[in-house]
């Protein structure tokens, strides 16, 4: 009986199956929730007008310099598929705006007056992200795609208010498509009982940092459009929930 | 985290309930029964006039055993009126403590600091500051039939600051020429809560009043709706929490002129996309995507 007791107290010393029964197991995986931010500038110059030589400014350059906004993004996906890598479905809204001084009409020269470019971007696509690796053999790096569906919300003001130039008002809707390849370094491995106690407490499985690049096509809604469309770098923090 | 989330909720929560989150008095006097102030600030404008307080009892376990008595003095309350001082109708222990909250009407040149010695209101010019009192008090004790004397509560007081004294005269800094308008940058003096801007066209007697801006961090105000080329005079006044306007600052002029931004640069680069609804033509491509490969799966 004591033999018996003693090897008990022996086995339930062996560090494997403590941990085995003492380790939660993870919560299940729904959403990813991206915060992105990085810079952004439209390829509004790119543009042949047709009243500027080619030694004149194009006009985002005219008022805006060279320097391009600063975007940030906010996005959230369900996951659809997770079994060799990843794949949700989600949206994304990211504003991005730049200011510069208006331009007097007769003198041509800068005027004490702001004027600003404004752009909402509302992105619905899908992603495909190829974490199976970082899951199953804790290798920390998880290569993404993505594709989405631009639409952009646009308006410039002068002053405060709305800009009409030839009785035109400086609004309107631009939509285009959009490619993005990304590459995610999962935190997890910095301190993994922390990464574990945040699923068990608020239900992040994993935090991920990452850099994406994008590719926006906008389609053309008339001959020199004001064409938004850009190859941008974006940065930020991703969760798994 | 979850702790955390419910340290917020608790939060939170208590901020709805009264005389919890907010600093609500017991027994006193105030302007409203939710404010949480006991200062009432007034300018010489609101010298004829009258103006409805409040008195509120919350002292819960505690009865009133005689008449609330209600004053005005410059002075401290202390526990009764004294002889110089505004008296009040009394409130009856019945109401006190059943309504807990009631109102009475007193008429500022009434006040006692303004009517002595004095037949003009307030004291006329040359009042420039005063402050009073308007004070509460009732006997109240835990049981008022009782072996226990009432002791006298007296309640938080209101104070009525009167404040004639106007705010310096704004300094126009600078003049901004924009479109259709002329923005102006100014000083003013630390208790100046709004500017007011007045406006004319170059050449006519009399200036336009415009609208009353209320002051932020702020230091400058835009005076729009003006004709590009046509040069025009501004000035602006002053005004404190007493309503006082100053003097008028310096007569300043500016011609507005027409300024052209990021979309009037744009169309005059040769920019053809229109704004408006005449950027939907854009959604064409993705409309015929989706049509081909809707033939495609058929």
């Amino acid at each position: 009986m004591m033999v018996a007791a003693l090897s008990l107290a022996l086995l339930s010393q062996i560090p494997g199956q403590v941990n085995a029964s003492s380790v939660a197991a993870e919560s299940p995986r729904t959403f990813v929730l991206e915060l992105k931010l990085g810079p952004y500038k439209p390829l509004i110059d790119n543009a042949v007008f047709p009243n500027l030589g080619p030694m004149d400014q194009r006009p985002y350059a005219r008022v805006f310099g060279d320097t391009p906004m600063l975007m940030g993004e906010v996005g959230l996906e369900y996951m659809i598929w997770q079994r060799f890598g990843t794949i949700s479905a989600g949206l994304s809204v990211a504003y991005a705006e730049k200011f510069g001084k208006a331009v007097d009409a007769e003198t041509g020269l800068k005027a004490e007056q702001s004027t600003g470019l404004r752009i909402l971007t509302v992105r619905p696509g899908a992603s495909y992200r190829f974490d199976y690796l970082a899951l199953k053999y804790k290798i920390p790096l998880v290569p993404y795609v993505k594709g989405q569906f631009v639409t952009m919300p646009w308006w410039v003001v002068n002053g405060g208010a709305l800009e009409y130039a030839d009785g035109r008002p400086g609004e309107g809707v631009a939509f285009g498509l959009a490619g993005t390849v990304g590459l995610s370094l999962m935190l997890d491995i910095l301190d993994q009982r922390l990464a574990r106690d945040f699923d068990s407490s608020v239900g992040v499985n994993h935090t991920y940092l990452f850099a994406e690049f994008n590719l926006q096509e906008m389609f053309r809604s008339s001959a020199v459009p004001l064409l938004l469309s850009s190859r941008h770098w974006l940065f930020g923090i991703a969760f798994d929930l | 985290m979850r702790s955390l989330v419910l340290v917020l909720f608790a939060s939170s929560a208590s901020a709805q309930l009264p005389g919890v989150g907010m600093n609500l008095v017991t027994f006193g006097v105030r302007e409203s029964p939710q404010s949480t102030t006991d200062q009432l600030i007034i300018g010489a404008s609101s010298c004829g006039e009258s103006r409805i307080l409040y008195w509120v009892w919350n002292q819960l376990g505690t009865q009133p055993c005689n008449n609330m008595r209600l004053w005005a003095t410059e002075g401290s309350c202390g526990n009764q009126p004294g002889d110089k001082d505004k008296e009040y109708d009394a409130v009856t222990p019945l109401l006190v403590s059943s309504l807990r909250m009631g109102t009475f009407t007193i008429n500022i040149n009434e006040l006692p600091g303004f009517t002595e010695g004095s037949s003009t209101p307030c004291g006329g010019a040359q009042t420039l500051t005063k402050e009073h009192k308007i004070c509460a008090a009732v006997p109240a004790s835990l049981q008022c039939f009782g072996l226990q004397t009432p002791q006298t509560i007296t309640a938080s007081p209101l104070r009525i600051i009167y404040d004639a004294q106007p705010p310096s005269a704004p300094i126009i800094t600078n003049v901004a020429l924009q479109d259709k308008a002329l923005s102006l940058e100014f000083s003013v003096s630390s208790d100046t809560t709004q500017i007011v801007p007045f406006v004319r066209r170059q050449g006519d007697a009399d200036f336009v009043r415009r609208t009353t801006v209320n002051l932020g961090t702020g230091r400058s105000v835009i005076v729009d709706g003006l004709l590009n080329g046509t040069t025009y005079d501004v000035m602006l006044r002053a005004v404190d929490s007493a309503t006082n306007e100053s003097a008028d600052s310096e007569i300043v002029s500016g011609t507005p002129r027409r300024t052209v931004g990021f979309w009037g640069a744009y169309r005059d680069a040769g920019g053809t996309d229109a704004g408006g609804c005449a950027t939907a033509p854009a959604l064409f491509p993705l409309l015929a995507l989706g049509w081909f490969l809707r033939r495609r799966h058929r």
